[in-house]
């Protein structure tokens, strides 16, 4: 039990502090100036919308990502120039960080929250051939989603 | 009349006390908190439908908000919510003081949720728990009650067993061996109280270890129990047992060294502690016998009521006791398989089931009162 106020206090401001933390480096990793657009498709062909999530692979172009099928790995890739690793690469100005689990890369942007209202508007417009995800991504390889584009159209603005 | 009212008359029949004793005894029990829990339990739940309730209308009007707004407003009702804890702290109102303290706990969660969705972190919700369990677990040892420490406690080891699992870092040690991890969970729940009691004997964060690690306990029996051969070989590998022998050593020296325990309770503990741990090598020896499993099962159960009962706690000895005739029962069934489906079987199960209840209640006094001397 804490007996003292200065306990408490720091007890309360601590959770507050660090979720306001949290939120300034989410907005910090939007504000990178890399910026990449790529085609997603789904996880269930016929429809990329999972409730309110839209559940999606991103297409990123690269051969041989996560070559080994087994067990959980770190691994990287490279945009330019294409390459995949599990160690990090030289000289890579567009760098993912990422997992390999059972031979697919995930790095923590292969799903995107969408509002009930909207989720229902947008059944059906979106398909893999119209779809790309916009994502900001820092020198140390940490990817974060920005936006969606459908038919060329950000989602923010719709 | 209540349960003190008909002692206070008992004793006052007896001679042990007087009346103006039994009005000061009175007196005494009515400030405790403890007396309006129906009162604490209905604002407690209050305070969860409004949580719900404030998350509901902010996932409802998702597009309507700009995220500014939405993470300003859920800011400002954390820092409102953390200066009326602090005023009903200052001003000793309990009740009001531990349900602003768990709205306050349940709306870290509900940010968290609300940080994932408008970044798009693509988090899984064990994560937001495990997350959720680091950074509110300072404030969970305000609490006065063990509610709020007992879900703490849920969330922190849910959290933890699923990230021993599934996290990338937590591989290399257990190797995705779920018997390790269901293995070394009731022993980080023992080694927690341990600490819980040396530091805060009455703290709901320690009643709140204590139900976690009988729960997990009973949790880890049944996994091992209902283990498929077909996942035996992974369990092979013996690095993923480490922390949980670490964990026991932790444990083992705790119990030991305890001033609240008997010789005869430690050694009672350290023999469930021996019992616990063999099914979990079953495997590595290659034995795959139900009747084995089956064996240990019942023998830490047993000794978890015996221990119970050395403690004086007799609702949980009795409740052990109930597992202890379920896992007699359903051995019955294991052993004669489709005869016990036939109507014979059926009839003479039927039978059994009646026999051990009346058995159970015509001697589970005696049986409390023998357990409780045993340790003596």
């Amino acid at each position: 039990m804490i007996q003292k106020k200065k306990t408490l206090v720091f007890s309360l401001l601590f959770p507050i502090l660090y979720l306001a933390a949290l939120t300034l480096y989410q907005e910090s990793l939007l504000l990178s100036k890399n910026e990449i657009i790529l085609p997603i498709s789904g996880e269930d062909p016929r429809d990329l919308l999972s409730g309110h999530y839209l559940r999606y692979k991103i297409e990123y172009g690269v051969d041989g990502i996560c070559p080994s099928s087994s067990g959980q790995q770190v691994g990287y890739l490279c945009l330019e120039p294409k390459i995949f690793s599990y160690t990090r690469p030289q000289d890579c100005s567009k760098l993912i960080r990422g997992v390999c689990s059972s031979g697919r890369f995930e790095a923590g942007i292969e799903k995107y929250y969408l509002p009930e209202d909207q989720a229902r508007k947008l059944e059906g417009q979106i398909d893999s051939n119209t779809t790309r995800i916009v994502l900001s991504i820092t020198p140390s390889g940490k990817a974060q989603v920005k936006d969606l584009l459908i038919h060329g159209r950000s989602l923010n603005t719709q | 009349m209540s349960k003190l009212e008909k002692n206070l008359k008992d004793w006052i029949d007896h001679g042990f006390i007087n009346s103006s004793q039994a009005q000061r005894i009175r007196d005494h029990e009515a400030l405790k908190p403890g007396n309006s829990w129906i009162l604490s339990g209905l604002l407690i739940l209050g305070a969860l439908i409004i949580s719900v309730g404030v998350i509901s209308l902010i996932a409802a009007h998702w597009n309507q908000i700009p995220h500014l707004v939405k993470l300003g407003g859920d800011f400002l009702l954390l820092v409102g919510l953390a200066t009326a804890i602090l005023h009903t702290w200052e001003t000793q109102k309990k009740i009001q003081f531990e349900v602003l303290l768990l709205s306050f706990l349940l709306f870290c969660l509900a940010s968290i949720g609300l940080i994932s969705q408008i970044y798009h972190t693509g988090g899984e919700f064990y994560q937001a728990l495990m997350l959720w369990s680091l950074i509110t677990s300072a404030a969970t040892l305000g609490a006065r009650q063990v509610l709020i420490p007992w879900l703490w406690t849920g969330a922190f080891l849910a959290g933890l067993v699923c990230t021993a699992l599934d996290a990338v870092i937590m591989e290399p040690i257990f190797h995705k061996n779920h018997l390790a991890v269901f293995m070394a969970t009731p022993l980080l729940c023992m080694g927690l109280l341990v600490v819980s009691k040396r530091l805060s004997r009455e703290a709901g964060l320690t009643r709140a270890f204590q139900s976690w690690t009988l729960t997990c306990s009973l949790f880890a029996l049944v996994v091992v129990e209902i283990q498929t051969p077909s996942n035996l070989e992974s369990h092979r590998i013996l690095s993923a047992y480490l922390p949980a022998y670490f964990l026991t050593a932790f444990a083992v020296m705790g119990i030991w060294k305890s001033f609240e325990y008997r010789r005869s309770q430690k050694i009672l503990l350290m023999l469930i502690i021996v019992a616990f741990l063999i099914p979990f090598h079953l495997s590595l020896l290659k034995v795959s016998a139900s009747i084995a499993y089956a064996t240990f099962t019942i023998l830490v159960l047993g000794l978890i009521s015996i221990f119970l009962a050395s403690l004086k706690a007799r609702k949980l000895f009795q409740w052990f006791l109930f597992f202890l005739g379920m896992r007699f029962l359903i051995l019955y069934f294991q052993a004669l398989g489709g005869l016990a489906t036939t109507g014979t079987g059926l009839v003479v199960s039927g039978g059994i089931i009646i026999g051990m209840t009346m058995i159970w209640n015509k001697h589970k006094d005696s049986l409390a009162t023998w357990a409780e001397g045993w340790s003596k």
